[in-house]
């Protein structure tokens, strides 16, 4: 071999060397960044998620907490005024919360229990429906068969909210009612998440539209299900069993009552796409490792035209 | 390369010997053949970035569709169920209606209580042994149902398990064929009294009703609780403030179209189901689903990864041919 061509090898081999050390590590650095974009992709998805299943669950809540009145509809009460314990009992029973509970008659209003932290917003309620147009100014009205319900919120403190909920026939002047605490309502929705796994949800119930999104103890589905754990002004009140507080969470609070929705292992490991997981590393560490072989070659050629080597090989 | 003769291999003319030259072809044999086993040993690995790459294309284009998969059979379901709850409630509305005692109320009970099915149904009351019909009576099969229904509620024994449980009042439902018709039956009963009342109809009117409720005109706030209020955060309605993120929806019943989501983007990953007894539905992602578009930037941007290690085998196999040349034996 001549000197000329030998050394148009090594300028070659020099160049394709420099340029194939840079292409690797450009693959790498890409390698690196469509990882980034994956777990920013990942984390769209796993958010979005979470975002969708925690609005389902607060408006599940609200749904819950707007329907407490239609919970007296079959509960009127009695003419004698000595079984209107039991009645408070049975609504009591019904509503799974504490209640100031009313009897109204034309414009007469009866307050048949107040415990003593409804006196504020029994006050209120009192001053409401002196008002020219009585509580229909301010309520929402629904009607369900033969019967109309009247909602209405109640100013109190600024701790809690209260809520007012009269139910009556249509064109009859006797109406029945409770005062519901939002907070007290915020920890009912939770007791009826909590019924053991053998009960059947009704149809409609918090549970039973729930029970395929999130981990209650009635989901058959449990580990596929998002978690759940709920506090009431930092007291934990529901948790779903087996919660991992590590996963992406979602967290919505409101004046104290606060919920926090958390992905499940598995779709966290589908969000999270293990498959490219596992592919990332070799993505990452095989152009590395090819280095190796490729500046091996590159000495090689270099040696094999060394200039002063070459006349004792070839020449 | 010189030609290399005779001549040229002459120890006294280069002054190298002939164990000299033995030594060196050795020496040249094991370069070759290292070259030869690292040429392989690159090509396969080249081949393995190449197929981590394909993988990684793969998930690319499997994950986000399976993601997509997820979220629209996650959103049909919701919609199932708040067709139950709707339907159900309907149910409750007829509980909660008891009938009067005064026989000339029973007309006017019986349109109150159609009327909150928003579509026509039939009212029937059995007070004592006599079965009453309020609105177009139904088919012989149905009315023998009803009556077979009612004559099981009075037998303990053989009695359904209540659907819901209001106060005194109990509520069943029950849902049958006949031909290509399906019923949908409502009875209610109250405990320690004799009347039954109820109501039957054709359960597409339901899935009708609850689109119609579905189809709230924009600007005019849904029912609070009702299907559009719960669905318009999920699904792109009439009455959603944003639908362009929302899974839109169209809706066919007998082949019919019966609603469509607004500026419904028909070319977005879809998923169909048939409810029982149902609609046949179609859901498709949003076209403002901006993962959908990231996850195709990504894919255009991994394309080089994967290509590129294919590509770098024709230089590294120039490389190989070169320590070849230079590492032949003499003589070749």
């Amino acid at each position: 071999m001549d000197q000329h061509a030998s050394e148009l090898i090594r300028l070659s081999a020099t160049r394709r060397f420099r340029s194939m050390v840079v292409s690797l590590l450009l693959i790498s650095l890409l390698a690196i960044a469509a990882r980034f974009a994956q777990r920013i992709i990942a984390d769209n998805y796993g958010r979005a998620t979470l975002a969708r299943e925690s609005a389902a669950l607060t408006r599940e809540f609200m749904r819950f907490e707007a329907e407490r009145g239609a919970q007296l509809i079959p509960y009127p009460p009695p003419d004698d005024p000595a079984r209107r314990g039991a009645w408070v009992r049975h609504i009591e029973e019904q509503l799974l919360q504490p209640a100031a509970v009313c009897v109204i008659q034309g414009s007469a209003l009866t307050w048949v229990k107040l415990p003593p932290a409804f006196q504020v917003p029994a006050d209120s309620t009192a001053l409401l429906l002196t008002a020219p147009n009585g509580i229909r100014s301010t309520a929402s009205l629904k009607i369900h068969g033969d019967t109309e319900l009247l909602r209405t919120s109640v100013q109190a403190d600024a701790r809690d909210n209260f809520g007012l909920w009269l139910v009556g026939k249509t064109g009859d002047s006797l109406r029945w009612g409770v005062l519901l605490s939002s907070n007290d309502t915020w920890v009912a929705f939770f007791h009826q998440l909590q019924g053991t796994a053998a009960d059947n949800p009704d149809i409609g119930s918090p549970a039973w539209a729930l029970q395929d999104m999130f981990a209650l103890p009635k989901s058959t589905t449990r580990q596929w299900n998002m978690g759940l754990r709920a506090f009431l002004k930092d007291a934990l009140i529901f948790s779903s069993g087996d919660l991992d507080t590590t996963r992406l969470s979602y967290t919505y609070d409101f004046n104290g009552r606060r919920a926090e929705c958390y992905l499940s292992r598995w779709q966290e490991t589908t969000t999270h796409w293990k498959i490219m997981r596992l592919a990332f590393w070799p993505m990452l560490l095989l152009p590395l490792v090819l280095l190796v072989p490729f500046y091996r070659d590159y000495r090689q050629i270099r040696r094999l035209t060394d200039r002063e080597k070459t006349g004792t090989l070839h020449d | 390369m010189t030609e290399k003769t005779g001549a040229e291999t002459d120890p006294l003319k280069t002054g190298i010997s002939g164990r000299d030259v033995a030594i060196m072809e050795t020496a040249k044999a094991a370069t070759r053949a290292k070259a030869r086993d690292r040429y392989r040993l690159t090509v396969l690995m080249m081949i393995l970035l190449t197929l981590a790459g394909a993988l990684e294309l793969y998930a690319l284009r499997v994950v986000p569709k399976m993601e997509r998969q997820n979220q629209l059979s996650g959103n049909s379901l919701r919609l199932y169920y708040e067709f139950l709850r709707y339907y159900a409630d309907q149910g409750t509305d007829v509980a909660v209606t008891p009938p009067p005692t005064v026989a000339a109320e029973r007309n006017a009970w019986a349109a109150q209580v159609e009327s909150q099915f928003n579509h026509p149904a039939t009212v029937f009351l059995r007070d004592g042994a006599e079965l009453m019909w309020f609105g177009p009576s139904p088919d012989s099969a149905a009315r023998n149902e009803v009556e077979q229904v009612l004559a099981a509620l009075d037998t303990a024994s053989i009695a359904p398990h209540p659907l819901k449980i209001l106060g005194s009042t109990r509520l069943w439902m029950r849902g049958f064929e006949n031909g290509a018709t399906s019923y949908r039956m409502w009875m209610a009963a109250q405990t320690g009294k004799d009347a039954r009342w109820g109501a039957i109809y054709d359960a597409d009117r339901d899935w009708l009703s609850f689109f119609q409720d579905l189809n709230t005109p924009k600007g005019t706030a849904p029912t609070y609780g009702g299907p559009a209020w719960a669905l318009s955060g999920s699904f792109a309605l009439p009455a959603s403030s944003s639908a362009g993120f929302l899974t839109g929806m169209r809706a066919f019943m007998n082949d019919s179209l019966i609603f469509t989501s607004p500026a419904l983007d028909l070319s977005r990953d879809s998923l169909q189901w048939t409810y029982p007894d149902g609609p046949r539905m179609e859901f498709f992602t949003g076209p403002q689903d901006f993962t959908y578009t990231k996850t195709r930037v990504l894919f255009w941007l991994f394309l080089p990864v994967i290509l590129f290690p294919l590509y770098l085998i024709i230089p590294f196999t120039r490389w190989y041919r070169v320590v070849k040349r230079l590492t032949e034996p003499v003589g070749k």
